[in-house]
């Protein structure tokens, strides 16, 4: 899977989308330009980077600014000087107020904005620093570039289904790829193995992204279940396909399929444990064909002795150095092993 | 502003993921249950108590640390007199630190945890080896954050001041573990040593979870009168690892299985799953601000 770095890559869409500017065929100006915030008495650093604008007159409304969810209104040229009226929506939604002057080399301007109640000064200033070829380097086709990178970095993961598939997909060009990989990733998907590892490692996501690629979780489902079934493979009958539990109880082979028996065929397990397992020492059990059984067998021991409790935090409460005397009075069962421990002590 | 959510989120859970609870009261007087080194269940994590054998886990540590595992160590008289479970090792014989670390480990052999512990204390001090050898045990454990462990003796004797908790030793077993001789020599079930004069000392495993188990990997066990039995256990599968540490546990094989099978179903999903999730829910919402 391709290393995804989104954070760096967002940042770098993010600054670029800021600067929107007028198409131009060949060439454009690249300006250095500082951005600083101060917001709620705090300032945030500056922010320098570089933009290829378009070459046109530095004081215009293409150089504010802005995302797309932002509208300027009220754009009035004043000599030198511009000043502006800023609307957001959306999800940063916000009103402002701003102004903008041309230099000898570049530009200058600030927004005063009301973001949640709180007063936002944005500052910014462009510095000439060349020429640029604006085909290639403008904000505009270094965006597409980032989200041309974004967009193949995730194409092998299908948590990402949703930058691929549905109305808000913001890489509905690279749907296809996108389901290519999905499908190589579930071809084996019918196997109940592969089906509980995909299940397992990624969730429900995948199943999201295979009926938003036009194919059926539950077919896949049915073709693993009958092949389980086929197979012998219960634990995943029981994990995937209740309804065909019942029919395999009876003929359930304990050493293959003890987790089956004890978590799903509660009679049989009990009437087994008790012949089995039951008084017997682990130990004892190394050899016996029902091993497995009864391993599965204490882990529903265990659940059900302590199925009564309330699963509190975990005691943080330190005993006093030294004090070593066993919090519970030691059963008989307890005494009698520990005449054996004495013997062995190991 | 969702990708801050996401990494809001996730931070809350992990802070929940690493606050075990306890669930299985009855199986120990303190019990620890991490998966993929994230606590999951525990009783009485920091309640001091005694450790038996479990302490050659950090004898086995200091002793690695040391180096010089292929020297010659001379048995001493005190190393031939232990008591409790031994490997037979008579006064004056030569085995090297390598063979008594594995006889300590594997068969928990106290004759030869006091010889490896003498053998390493004597680069400290020639006059009181065991002493000089429990004093960097107990370094050992303060550098290695656990507040609540102390020794008096190498190899796991009933002593008043000797304790630990379970907390303590789930991270001694973390350090045990990332020395790769360590972590090999615990899931031995057989070992088969020699003495520089040619004598041959074979012994199993204390540990039969390392037959039965599918997926075990030690660590080790101890039992005393005043520990009762304990157990730390590691199992892998499909690249997971359950830890489990039991001190004063009356039905430890049974009930370790027990934990061991139920801490893997619950197993919550992945580290680097749920990252993989996460990032990309964060890319997918931050990509179309543009």
């Amino acid at each position: 899977m391709p290393l995804f770095r989104p954070r760096r890559l967002l940042a770098a869409a993010l600054l670029c989308a800021a600067f929107a500017a007028a198409a131009a065929p060949d060439s454009g100006d690249r300006y250095r330009v500082t951005m600083t915030m101060r917001m709620a008495g705090m300032s945030m650093p500056g922010t320098t980077t570089e933009v290829c604008t378009a070459r046109a007159q530095a004081v215009s409304e293409q150089a504010i600014p802005k995302d797309k969810n932002c509208e300027v209104q009220n754009f009035r040229v004043e000599g030198n000087k511009a000043s502006y009226h800023l609307v957001c929506t959306g999800k940063n939604a916000m009103t402002g107020d701003g102004e903008m002057e041309t230099l000898a080399d570049g530009y200058r301007g600030s927004i005063k904005a009301q973001v949640e109640g709180q007063q936002m000064t944005m500052s910014y200033e462009g510095k000439r620093i060349g020429g640029c070829d604006y085909a290639t380097e403008s904000p505009e086709a270094q965006g597409r570039a980032v989200t041309a990178q974004i967009c193949e970095a995730q194409l092998e993961s299908p948590v990402s289904h949703t930058m691929y598939i549905g109305p808000k997909a913001a890489c509905p060009a690279y749907k296809a790829k996108f389901c290519a990989n999905v499908n190589r990733l579930t071809a084996k998907a019918a196997e109940p193995a592969h089906f509980a590892e995909t299940d397992r490692t990624y969730g429900g996501a995948i199943w999201q992204a295979v009926e938003g690629c036009g194919s059926s979780r539950a077919a896949i489902l049915v073709k693993a279940c009958s092949q389980a079934e086929a197979s012998g493979e219960l634990d995943f009958v029981g994990d995937y396909c209740p309804d065909l539990v019942a029919r395999h109880c009876a003929d359930a082979d304990p050493n293959r399929n003890g987790r089956f028996l004890v978590q799903h065929c509660a009679d049989r397990a009990r009437a087994l444990a008790a012949q089995q397992c039951e008084g017997r020492g682990y130990t004892a059990m190394q050899s016996s064909p029902y091993k497995g059984f009864c391993s599965s067998y204490a882990a529903q021991r265990l659940n059900a002795r302590n199925a009564g409790t309330q699963a509190a935090p975990a005691s943080q409460d330190a005993a006093p150095a030294g004090d070593e005397a066993p919090a519970k009075k030691p059963s008989l069962r307890d005494r009698f092993k520990g005449l054996k421990d004495r013997i062995g002590g190991n | 502003m969702r990708w801050i959510a996401a990494v809001a989120l996730l931070a809350c859970a992990g802070a929940q993921a690493s606050a075990p609870v306890d669930r299985f009261p009855d199986v120990a007087t303190a019990y620890w249950v991490e998966v993929d080194g994230r606590p999951l269940w525990a009783g009485q994590p920091d309640r001091r108590l005694p450790m038996a054998s479990l302490t050659k886990l950090m004898t086995a540590l200091v002793a690695v640390e040391q180096g010089g595992l292929d020297a010659w160590a001379e048995v001493s008289a005190g190393a031939a007199a232990e008591t409790g479970t031994r490997i037979g090792l008579r006064r004056g014989e030569r085995i090297t630190r390598r063979d008594l670390l594995l006889a300590a480990l594997v068969r928990s052999a106290n004759d030869a945890c006091r010889a490896l512990a003498d053998a390493v204390g004597a680069t400290t001090d020639a006059r009181a080896p065991t002493g000089a050898f429990v004093a960097r045990m107990n370094a050992r454990a303060a550098s290695l954050g656990m507040a609540d462990t102390h020794y008096t003796d190498p190899c796991g004797h009933d002593d008043a001041a000797q304790y630990t908790s379970v907390r303590d030793l789930a991270a001694l077993s973390h350090a045990v573990l990332a020395q790769p001789v360590l972590a090999e020599a615990v899931q031995r079930r057989e070992l088969r040593l020699t003495t520089a004069a040619g004598r041959v000392l074979s012994a199993r495993t204390t540990n039969p979870l390392l037959d039965g188990l599918p997926g075990a990997r030690g660590l080790k066990t101890g039992t005393t009168p005043a520990a009762g039995r304990c157990l730390v256990a590691l199992v892998e599968r499909g690249g997971r690892r359950v830890l489990v540490v039991l001190l004063h546990a009356p039905d430890r094989w049974w009930d370790s299985v027990g934990l061991v099978e139920l801490a893997f179903d619950a197993a919550p999903p992945r580290a680097d799953a749920a990252s993989a999730a996460s990032g990309a829910d964060a890319a997918g919402a931050d990509v179309s601000v543009r």
